[in-house]
């Protein structure tokens, strides 16, 4: 049985890189005591996959992850809480379970919003994301000031975007995978929303937006943008 | 002083800016088990100070014990704070942020103790580094009435002259119980209102506290260290009456307030390590602190006994935590069981300063691996022999992968060294470790050891190239990695009295090695040779150090432990500015009468004996371990009161 867990990262874990969520996660599985499948080979590990990584400083309101659990564990898991509340358990009951047990055990800043069961056949869960909305904010910047090069951006057909990894750098049209930008007039610090698109798990990220714009404009100190990740969209 | 719980960073201060630095979960905590106590609440406010990165100092069990016992009481709060990267410090300084806590984000200066944790000596710059900014004086004479009090423990604090000048209290030995006799002492202090000497008075009556303002330093007309002796104070009445009636020990009050000076005190002429009698149920943390950022050890620690009486003569460890004090196999499956459940760790480390010397170290492996089933265990501190190939083998440890040390080349060394085996003994740990599927081995050894000549040096490469043959005829495709390090002669050992070789000759010494170790399947890896020279400096060095350190300090010097940020060229210049040589420090051979800056400082095991081992190292002589129960004679167990305790 394959379990897909919605769940945040909130605004006070948001520094912990995609690597450090990921340990986290399994270690709170562990402590909940989940049934969690695990591959066979020397060096056994749970069968849990995550999707989409978030960069450190970005938080996210609706992250997945689907974590694979294990036949018979599952039936001793069910049997345990089933005499525990002396009455059979429907699925939804197991499932309240399991999401009960992982959000006492997560650290501070993570909470499980919503489990559902994945059924076998569907697309690989990582293509199906079509979309991000991201809600970024710029320090010590008004959103009138920000607003011309955002048009800007807007009305170029290519924003080409250099970015750096640690051993070689890769070209990237940002204007390609930027949907909308829209702007809270009025605003500061300066609010936008941008919906940015996601092609089989390539993205782009907001701030290389927003380091972007000072080709049109802006100056921007880049360590003052917080960005938080509302909402991931599915086709 | 700052008013308590004001002057906090706040959060939304912090996510504005850690996004400009490198790994910014240093600085958020929200670990699992952390602490959050209302300052408002409590009556002693601690800081845990630990001069590394955040993902070192929280690998380090002793401060997970400490922060686990102060916080155990429900009248002090214990947070911890770490060493800022150089970013940080760029942001703190950027901002006029102070150096603040991890838990509640409270400025360093606003704690009554900041206690640090000395590991190693390249540490000391980051020390001033974390005082500094955390706006506390450098200097303990310039810290006024509401400074907190500074003290600092770890294993360097039983030889920590250079610090002596910076740290208002040094502590010495196991922590668990003198932590809190501080905080006791302190907390008798806090509403009296008498003055910040009374305190240092008060402690320096607390044992195995040192309180080096307290005493003077003589140095003879050649340099070297004349004595160091306790300075008489001069107490105001009050304070003189209420503090030696507070003195319960006859004894203590009888030679800290004679007779014949009424109105003066005397700071004991020595202070003696503390030890615990039993490890076995002390410094249990059952709700260990788990770091949200993958820490540099990242599993679950137990300490399954303290002390190593092997008694190789160029280790310290082995020693200042003397004697051997076991826990009781039961007692540690118990504890890992509970420890990896509270965890979600997937493996526990059974730490000790060499693990399979534990009596019932196979029915201890058995027992956890029933216990915890799919937990891997691991043995930090293997022996070389074949017995300990069989543990790893026991314990699943990676194929690719088993570190061995036997320190040096040729049987005249290990000898020397007290480092008891035999070329048989290598070769057979090495065929067991073959046949049993490990392929990748990496050895430990150290050159510029006393007594050491050309072909003792050529003799570890060719050790390696034999182990690789060995390997090559068992067909196992062997790796065999020569990690190699510089010898530090180190305070409280038998080589304490000898030089450390010069960084030129250490870099020929290594260069005899480099051809031997060149070809497919053989690894040679060295330390750096700066690090070892600043290290010997330091180690054992005296209280004029401290002027190089705080002018290292101020001219831009910090984790001087990582190679890659070591500035030689700084520190040369410091020194010469400041008139020290760093040479006499380092590359001196010290007489045997002449007076060491340790030496009030007692670790239990008696000079005599130090010198009697320095004897035999000469003449090649072994000595055995006492562990099992056939004393030979350090002195700990008489001196310190306590016994060899095996379970
Ligand atoms: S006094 Fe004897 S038994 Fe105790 S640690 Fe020293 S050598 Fe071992």
């Amino acid at each position: 049985m394959r379990v897909r867990v919605k769940y945040k990262k909130g605004d006070t874990v948001r520094f912990l890189s995609h690597l450090d969520v990921a340990r986290n996660m399994r270690m709170a599985l562990k402590r909940a005591k989940w049934p969690v499948a695990i591959t066979r080979g020397y060096s056994p590990k749970m069968r849990v996959s995550f999707y989409s990584p978030l960069p450190v400083g970005t938080s996210g309101e609706e992250e997945y992850l689907d974590v694979t659990l294990d036949k018979n564990g599952i039936t001793d898991f069910i049997q345990a809480k089933a005499k525990g509340a002396g009455h059979l358990l429907s699925n939804s009951d197991i499932l309240a379970q399991l999401a009960g047990a992982l959000s006492n055990a997560l650290p501070k800043g993570f909470a499980v919003c919503e489990l559902v069961v994945v059924h076998n056949g569907q697309k690989p869960f990582e293509s199906q994301i079509q979309g991000s909305l991201y809600r970024t904010e710029i320090e010590e910047v008004t959103a009138d000031t920000l607003s011309s090069s955002i048009e800007a951006f807007l009305a170029e057909e290519q924003v080409l975007f250099e970015v750096q990894r640690p051993k070689e750098s890769r070209t990237m049209d940002l204007r390609d995978f930027v949907e909308s930008i829209s702007l809270i007039p009025g605003s500061s610090p300066a609010t936008l929303f941008m919906t940015i698109r996601h092609d089989n798990g390539r993205t782009v990220r907001p701030q290389w937006v927003i380091d972007s714009l000072s080709r049109f404009g802006m100056d921007i100190n880049t360590g003052e943008v917080i960005v938080d990740r509302l909402k991931l969209y599915f086709g | 002083m700052p008013i308590r719980g004001q002057h906090t960073i706040t959060w939304n201060d912090l996510r504005r800016h850690l996004g400009k630095v490198e790994k910014p979960a240093r600085y958020t905590g929200g670990e699992i088990n952390a602490k959050h106590k209302d300052p408002q609440s409590v009556d002693i406010l601690f800081a845990l100070a630990f001069p590394d990165v955040y993902e070192v100092g929280m690998s380090h069990l002793g401060s997970q014990i400490l922060y686990s016992v102060l916080n155990n009481r429900h009248d002090v709060s214990c947070e911890r704070v770490y060493a800022p990267w150089h970013d940080m410090e760029s942001l703190l300084r950027e901002r006029c942020w102070p150096l603040f806590s991890i838990e509640n984000r409270l400025p360093l200066s606003s704690f009554d103790i900041v206690g640090f944790s000395l590991q190693y000596e390249l540490t000391y710059s980051n020390v001033l580094m974390m005082l500094d900014l955390g706006g506390i004086p450098l200097r303990s004479k310039d810290r006024a009435q509401d400074a907190p009090l500074v003290i600092a423990g770890g294993p360097c604090a039983m030889s920590a002259e250079p610090m002596a000048d910076f740290i208002d209290a040094f502590a010495l030995g196991d922590g668990e119980e003198l932590s809190l006799d501080i905080v006791d002492t302190y907390k008798a202090w806090k509403g009296t209102g008498r003055s910040r000497s009374d305190l240092l008075v008060m402690l320096s009556l607390v044992e195995s506290v040192y309180v080096p303002s307290l005493y003077d330093v003589e140095y003879n007309g050649d340099g070297t260290l004349g004595r160091v002796v306790p300075r008489p104070v001069k107490l105001d009445d009050q304070s003189y009456q209420s503090i030696r009636a507070e003195t319960g020990n006859p004894a203590l009050r009888r030679s800290c307030f004679p007779e014949d000076r009424p109105g003066w005190f005397i700071a004991p002429s020595g202070v003696r390590r503390r030890v615990i009698k039993s490890i076995d149920h002390a410094a249990f943390i059952d709700q260990p602190l788990i770091p949200l950022m993958e820490p540099i050890h990242d599993r679950a620690m137990v300490e399954i006994f303290r002390g190593c009486t092997q008694g190789c003569r160029f280790c310290q460890a082995g020693t200042i935590y003397r004697p051997v004090r076991e826990r009781a196999p039961g007692t540690i499956s118990g504890y890992a069981r509970k420890l990896l459940e509270a965890s979600g760790y997937d493996e526990v480390s059974l730490v000790s300063l060499s693990s399979a010397d534990y009596s019932h170290i196979e029915e201890l492996i058995s027992r956890l691996s029933a216990d915890c089933s799919r937990a891997k265990i691991s043995l930090p501190s293997l022996r070389v022999d074949s017995f300990s190939v069989e543990l790893a083998k026991m314990l699943g440890t990676s194929k690719t992968g088993l570190t061995l040390a036997p320190e040096a080349g040729s049987q005249r060394m290990r000898d020397i060294i007290n480092k008891k085996v035999t070329e048989e003994d290598i070769f057979h740990a090495a065929r067991h470790a073959f046949a049993s599927g490990f392929s990748h081995l990496k050895l430990y050894f150290m050159i510029g050891l006393p007594g050491e000549a050309d072909h003792d040096v050529v003799a570890i490469s060719n050790l390696v190239r034999k182990i690789r043959q060995i390997g090559r005829d068992m067909k196992a495709r062997p790796t065999v990695v020569a990690s190699v390090s510089g010898f530090v002669p180190k305070p409280n050992t038998p080589f304490q009295w000898e030089p450390c070789i010069q960084p030129d000759e250490l870099r020929r010494r290594q260069r005899l090695l480099k051809g031997g170790l060149r070809g497919p399947g053989l690894k040679f890896k060295y330390h750096d040779v700066e690090l070892t020279w600043l290290e010997a400096v330091f180690a054992r060095g005296d209280r004029r150090l401290s002027a190089a350190l705080e002018l290292a300090y101020q001219r831009g010097a910090r984790f001087d432990a990582w190679a890659n940020l070591l500035d030689i060229g700084l520190w040369e210049q410091v020194f010469s500015d400041t008139g020290l040589d760093p040479a006499f420090y380092a590359h001196r051979e010290r007489g045997i009468e002449e007076a060491l800056p340790w030496d009030h400082l007692d670790s239990g095991v008696s000079k005599t004996y130090l010198l009697l081992e320095r004897g035999r190292a000469r003449k090649g002589a072994t000595t055995r371990d006492c562990r099992t129960g056939d004393c030979v004679g350090c002195g700990v167990c008489s001196r310190l009161g306590v016994e060899v305790s095996l379970k």
